[in-house]
């Protein structure tokens, strides 16, 4: 009795998974990208901006200090500006890796599908895309 | 609008800002004055108690909609966290999860019309995001000991670049708490002042005679009305995803 329902669950499991996995690959493409480009424009930007804020002030407080008023402000400016492109440079680098990811990891969801049932241990690794591990978690969690 | 200043006073965008006390004579504020953004503040709280307190008293195998929408919240953290920070930082998870079920309910309910937006104010946000900067930075330390000032020490580069790049990466370690509370404050104003600014510009066609042609600034305002929903749950996943970020680093300094 007991045995029936856990195969009655594995099998309502695996077909919610299935019916997921024909639905997501639509929504994630186009829906995602035009605003997530928008998002990391907006990123960039506050990263740099705040990047000359913060050196800015920085250098204003060593001025403030010293009484060298406008010396270290402008250094301090020009490496808050590098800091701000550093950090730019890292979340394209972060957004490009997730780009690459996502893209070799694509092929890969097909064959997830062929073995569902695997379900109680959530063993398998993180390197595939976050439906992969969703439907784990979903089977997995009960 | 600026011709007439009599006219103009439809378009009030910061108005929806004004901290206004709850108690007292309404007019001064102290450090533990009950205001319009603790009461929001503790609306949220509330709110989210409901959800992930009462939502789930059942703990049904078939969920009900209200544990499912909280099992949902709980999956998404938890997946996002262990994908960005890795396995070793699930200890923060609750952390995190807090962080982020606030400001998505902060955010939300700020959406509700005539409601305060607490998400909104500078203040909030740097308050939450000093308290990430300042964790991450003792976990790294506890972690690492003083070689957690290796983060800032480029060892590729070449030897006489160093001490510059050093000074940079220690710049961009301070700039990470500004943008990270900038980021989500100035989304949350700028959006529901242009909504504001939209509405005023209705009223205003209205006033002026115009009636067919307010279409036009409705509309867009119910566009805008739609992409603040979206900035509203964005912006709390960027705030949390940019807190596991910033975790990892602490954690595997790379």
């Amino acid at each position: 009795m007991d045995d029936k329902s856990d195969q009655r669950l594995e099998r309502l499991e695996a077909r919610i998974k299935a019916a997921r996995k024909a639905r997501t690959p639509a929504s994630d493409g186009k829906g995602k990208g035009s605003y997530s480009g928008l998002e990391l424009a907006w990123r960039m930007v506050i990263d740099l901006v705040s990047g000359v804020g913060v050196g800015c002030g920085i250098g204003y407080g060593i001025d403030a200090l010293a009484g060298t008023l406008p010396a270290f402000m402008i250094l301090f400016t020009i490496l808050g500006f590098g800091a701000g492109v550093r950090v730019m440079m890292r979340s394209a680098a972060e957004y490009q890796e997730k780009l690459n990811a996502s893209e070799t990891a694509q092929p890969n969801t097909a064959p997830a599908t062929a073995q569902p049932t695997t379900a109680p241990v959530p063993a398998q690794d993180n390197t595939a895309p976050a439906t992969a591990s969703e439907d784990d978690r979903a089977s997995g969690g009960r | 609008m600026a011709s007439d200043a009599n006219e103009g006073s439809f378009i009030h965008p910061m108005d929806q800002f004004v901290i206004k006390p709850l108690f007292g004579d309404g007019e001064s504020i102290s450090f533990i004055t009950v205001t319009n953004s603790t009461l929001w503040m503790f609306i949220a709280v509330a709110a989210i108690a409901a959800l992930t307190i009462l939502g789930t008293r059942g703990r049904s195998l078939v969920p009900s909609r209200t544990q499912s929408i909280a099992e949902l919240l709980y999956g998404f953290v938890r997946n996002m966290v262990e994908d960005v920070a890795g396995k070793g930082a699930m200890k923060y998870f609750p952390y995190i999860f807090t962080l982020f079920v606030f400001i998505l309910f902060c955010n939300v309910l700020g959406m509700i019309p005539l409601a305060f937006t607490p998400t909104s104010h500078i203040a909030v946000t740097v308050t939450l995001a000093l308290a990430v900067f300042i964790s991450v930075t003792v976990i790294g330390f506890v972690k690492h000991g003083a070689a957690f000032l290796g983060f800032f020490w480029p060892k590729e580069a070449p030897g006489w670049l160093r001490p510059i790049l050093c000074v940079i990466e220690l710049i961009s370690y301070f700039v990470r708490p500004v943008s990270h509370s900038v980021r989500l404050g100035a989304n949350m104003m700028a959006g529901h002042a242009v909504m504001k600014v939209f509405a005023g510009l209705t009223a205003m066609v209205i006033a002026g005679g115009l009636g067919p042609v307010a279409i036009l600034p409705l509309g867009a305002m119910v566009g805008m009305t739609a992409i603040e929903f979206l900035v509203a749950f964005i912006q709390a996943y960027v705030f949390a995803i940019l807190t596991c970020v910033y975790l990892h680093d602490a954690l595997h300094m790379h």
